[in-house]
């Protein structure tokens, strides 16, 4: 199964995780690693690659990240480059929606590029301005 | 000379750089300073990314110090984050003159005796010379992570701390 690592500033991470398990249950192969206000940025990179190769089983990771350019995306987006792993990918400014559809999502598929592409759309679909619903 | 702002931060471009300082300080040009990220391809090309939009050179010191009192450097309005504070003085001993310099990040190094000054602020006791050498230059150096923070006189909280 595709690994999902979560990451972001404060309590972003463990915060997002916990609400998504609130609703669809305890989850395998997620895990949450947050960056705070005293954590060294490499430091916080070794971590997270650490986390990378740990839960990689050849199906890939896929990180989600709190926001683009913020020093968690910068770590991920480092190790992406640094090719780590064959299969990881990085997707920023991730919500809750997003989250529960990924985490389900690839219990279905192992591919790493599909879970990607639904996310997306999914992503697009969860921004509502409610007061002009029909 | 056309540096508006120096940071001292060794998180480089990041969150509270590209959704806050870049508006306040109105720059078109961020320059990362040191030696070593400036000689990291990985960095290079993920830092202008990061600076979402904004013209981005990483450069060493001696470079960054050359473009900065070039003909062309003044005409920008500059913002330097400088990853370290001897980045910072480094530039400072090669002429440049920020209108202001701010320390903003610093986190703890492991393996090293480090000294937590602020939330966001850990200094190794060596490092307190150099933001003395850096203020001996005619600088009030501010701690402020947001611009809205009320900052406050770094080198009082180093003596406050017996650090110098």
């Amino acid at each position: 199964m595709i690994g999902i690592i979560i990451i972001g500033h404060g309590n972003f991470a463990d915060g997002l995780l916990g609400a998504a398990e609130m609703i669809i249950g305890k989850q395998k192969k997620i895990k949450a690693l947050s960056l705070m206000p005293t954590d060294n940025p490499e430091e916080f990179r070794k971590k997270l690659k650490e986390k990378v190769k740990e839960m990689n089983d050849n199906n890939g990771i896929l990180i989600l990240a709190d926001m683009f350019g913020g020093t968690p995306a910068n770590a991920a987006n480092y190790l992406l480059e640094e090719k780590i792993i064959e299969k990881m990918d990085v997707v920023t400014g991730v919500n809750m929606p997003l989250t529960i559809e990924l985490i389900n999502l690839r219990h279905s598929t192992n591919e790493l590029s599909l879970l990607i592409s639904e996310a997306k759309k999914i992503f697009n679909e969860s921004f509502k301005i409610l007061s002009e619903l029909d | 000379m056309s540096v508006e702002h120096l940071r001292i931060d060794n998180r480089l471009i990041h969150g509270q750089v590209t959704a806050s300082w870049t508006n306040k300080i109105g720059t078109d040009h961020i320059i990362v300073v040191n030696d070593k990220v400036a000689q990291d391809p990985i960095q290079k090309k993920m830092l202008p990314r990061a600076a979402r939009g904004i013209e981005t050179s990483v450069l060493s010191v001696d470079e960054a110090a050359e473009y900065i009192t070039s003909e062309k450097g003044k005409k920008d309005k500059i913002m330097v984050i400088a990853k370290l504070p001897s980045d910072a003085l480094g530039l400072l001993e090669k002429g440049v003159e920020p209108k202001e310099i701010n320390v903003g990040n610093q986190a703890l190094v492991s393996g090293e005796e480090n000294i937590k000054i602020t939330k966001s602020i850990s200094i190794m006791p060596k490092q307190a010379e150099v933001y003395k050498k850096i203020s001996d230059k005619g600088y009030n150096l501010t701690y402020k992570v947001m611009p809205s923070d009320s900052g406050g006189d770094f080198i009082k909280t180093l003596k406050e701390k017996d650090l110098l």
